[in-house]
């Protein structure tokens, strides 16, 4: 009797349960963790960088980008009618944070539909093995070759020029100078030995002598450094550093009193130096920067798109931002997501793998093209990425040297008298 | 003799933070791992006098000494004197570095992550001297130091509160029994500490900039300044601190950036093992 009062009670529950199971299965079934899974109806974009310490400004210019960027999409209508939504998390630039947070979202089933997976090379490289596990597409501005593979990862684009590829207008500045031999003085770390390994290749390919010294992150006075350097009497010096250390390098060489000209990388070059060091240390110094974000360049007064850009950056409160940190490295995070939209409106889709194969063979666009950094008419440089090459295509000559200088209310760069 | 010059003048820096660590051990057996971050605070408070609100050096000396030695004061009574007598006592290790992560955070906050410049208190123009270069401003951060680590040592050998600080971080108990303040000692103590870290804060940053990572840059030297000369000696601080700086200069004049660590880290290691006490410290008793 009792068994059959179980059978009678428990039929209906086992009927429910079989009912939400299957409803379960199929929503298990429709792609394991669902993109934007809060919401069926966005395109989310998650940015990875460091909101609470040293590199926060530059962090502050990219997501400043994004918004631009998102602002716009959203606009038209979204990409391919997906209302597109950011999201970000602070990994605090370190490579162990970003890969937990990224993982605590993919395990909560909030996997993105795309992301800036990063604000430094060690960061993205931590990140990549996992955009490539689950194919979410990714696209940031770090600048490692190591990072240039896409056979190793598929799903990911650099849109910001390689370290190595802002190396040969210092080749041919240091031939026109007939330069014997030149010095490198860089941080020993990631971003500061692929700085250097691609000079030391391209100068000695070249036939130039190289030679060069390093310091630590964590050193408070690099003048030892410098005189190493200064007792190889090279005719030129790079210098390489991010943050203090660059100003650390030219501190100690007016301390020596070494009046050798002083050429910043990549690196170096985008930080605010004359704000934090007196003319006196900035003679025959140079830092070389692209003609796109130069006051009074054609390249930058004559592109439409740049001035609707900076129109809407200072609209959403970026003023300060375009001040301090420029315009072009706020460009970044507006190509990223430009980039993505533009694939997406010729593959009509949102699938990261798709996007990352149509990424590959992008159609010409015409002049003005939709993204910035490379002019208008990609006169510079271009991100007609292929199946062997994910970064982006630059020319030698949308690169200038000029004296260290500031930026100007529009984040365009006005140089100073490094000369 | 640059490279000799600058050692010395980052050594200074390492010595700096060893003598404020041995300011609060001597006093109160406490080991401030905050100390350095104190420095950090100091030169972020010079430019804030010094650049924000214009004002000349004097002042922006004195609000530099007074703001910190009162950041001193609040990290004992918050973050130390609640721990003071347990058995534990490396509770008071751990709670030191938090208020450093803290003091790190709420710089960033204030002021952001990019370094700030504060107007050197002497000319920029280097000196040439004794066949070296050295700017002015390191050179009388070299002579400060010593004025200080040297002034500490005395006080703390010839003066009654020395003495009694002494007796408080050898025994509190003992020194409590004999009529001695170590609550007032202890407290005395972090302000000073905070108080010299303050008053340096023009002549440090004028030429590492204040920026949110020295903090960290100088704690671990420091440490090391006063594994080697010592803990609870200035003197010892004083020689460690240069030694450091000096080694750590010369071997990067010669070598790559790898090995200017790995020789200072060295060198400790062979004081550890050797001379555990460091170089002036002085002897404990252990039960066998």
């Amino acid at each position: 009797m009792r068994v059959r009062s179980w059978v009678r009670v428990r039929r209906p529950a086992v009927a429910v349960m079989a009912v939400v199971s299957l409803l379960l299965g199929v929503v298990a079934v429709d792609g394991a963790a669902p993109a934007g899974a809060a919401s069926t109806g966005t395109y989310t974009f998650l940015y990875s960088g460091d909101f609470t310490g040293a590199t926060m400004a530059y962090t502050q210019a990219e997501v400043l980008g994004l918004k631009v960027a998102i602002k716009q999409i959203n606009a038209k209508g979204g990409i391919q009618g997906k209302k597109v939504v950011l999201e970000t998390q602070n990994d605090q630039n370190n490579p162990t944070t970003a890969v937990s947070l990224l993982e605590q979202k993919l395990t909560s089933g909030q996997k993105p539909d795309a992301m800036y997976p990063g604000g430094s090379s060690e960061v993205t490289q931590a990140l990549l093995p996992i955009l490539t596990r689950d194919k979410i597409l990714g696209i940031d501005a770090t600048s490692s070759s190591t990072l240039n593979n896409p056979s190793k990862y598929p799903y990911y684009f650099g849109d910001s020029e390689l370290s190595a590829q802002t190396v040969p207008p210092y080749v041919v500045q240091a031939k026109a100078k007939g330069y014997k031999k030149v010095g490198m003085i860089y941080g020993n770390d990631v971003s500061g030995q692929a700085s250097m390994q691609g000079f030391q290749t391209a100068f000695q390919k070249a036939g130039i002598t190289f030679v060069s010294a390093s310091f630590p992150d964590t050193a408070v006075d690099v003048t030892p450094q410098l005189e190493q350097l200064k007792a190889q009497n090279p005719d030129m010096v790079i210098f390489s550093g991010y943050g203090v250390p660059t100003l650390y390098i030219l501190k100690g060489r007016a301390q020596i009193s070494w009046d050798a000209p002083f050429y910043a990388d990549l690196l170096s070059g985008a930080f605010p130096i004359v704000q934090n060091l007196p003319a006196s240390s900035l003679h025959n110094v140079f830092i070389e920067t692209t003609k796109p974000f130069l006051a009074g360049n054609p390249a930058s007064t004559g592109n439409p798109v740049l001035n609707t850009f900076v129109s809407d950056a200072k609209s959403l409160g970026g003023q300060q931002v375009l001040n301090n940190i420029g315009a072009g490295v706020t460009a970044v995070g507006y190509n990223a997501l430009i980039l993505i939209n533009y694939a997406a409106k010729q593959a009509k889709s949102t699938n990261g793998a798709t996007l990352a194969k149509t990424l590959e063979s992008l159609k010409k666009a015409n002049a003005p093209v939709p993204w910035l950094s490379y002019g208008s008419n990609s006169q510079f440089g271009n991100f007609y990425y292929t199946s062997k090459n994910h970064y982006p295509n630059v020319f030698p000559s949308g690169f200038i040297f000029v004296g260290p200088g500031t930026y100007n209310s529009n984040g365009l760069f006005v140089p100073g008298t490094g000369s | 003799m640059t490279t000799l010059w600058s050692g010395l003048a980052d050594g200074a820096l390492y010595a700096l933070v060893g003598v404020g660590y041995n300011i609060v051990l001597l006093a109160s057996g406490v080991f401030n791992f905050a100390n350095a971050q104190l420095i950090m605070l100091g030169t972020y408070l010079a430019y804030f006098a010094a650049v924000t609100l214009k004002l000349p050096l004097a002042p922006t000396v004195l609000i530099g000494a007074a703001a910190v030695a009162l950041v001193g004061v609040v990290e004992e009574r918050l973050a130390i004197r609640p721990l003071m007598g347990r058995r534990d006592s490396h509770a008071t290790l751990i709670t030191s570095v938090g208020v450093a992560v803290a003091i790190d955070g709420i710089v960033l906050r204030i002021w952001g992550s990019q370094p700030k410049a504060i107007p050197a208190p002497l000319s920029t123009k280097p000196l040439n001297l004794l066949g070296g270069t050295i700017e002015p401003t390191s050179l009388l951060l070299i002579v400060l130091v010593i004025v200080v680590g040297v002034g500490l040592h005395i006080l703390s050998k010839k003066t009654m509160i020395g003495l009694g600080s002494l007796a408080s971080a050898e025994d509190r108990e003992a020194a409590m029994a004999r009529g001695v303040n170590v609550r007032a000692l202890a407290i005395g103590a972090f302000a000073l500490a905070g108080l010299i870290a303050g008053a340096f804060g023009v002549v440090v940053g004028s030429g590492t900039y204040a920026n949110p990572g020295l903090g960290d840059n100088l704690a671990l030297f420091g440490f090391v300044a006063i594994a080697i000369g010592g803990s609870g000696s200035q003197i010892g601080s004083l020689i460690g601190g240069f030694a450091t700086g000096i080694i750590y200069a010369e071997v990067s004049r010669y070598t790559n950036a790898d090995w200017p660590q790995i020789v200072v880290f060295a060198l400790f290691l062979l004081i550890l093992l050797t001379r555990p006490r460091g170089l002036f410290g002085g002897a404990v008793e252990r039960q066998v």
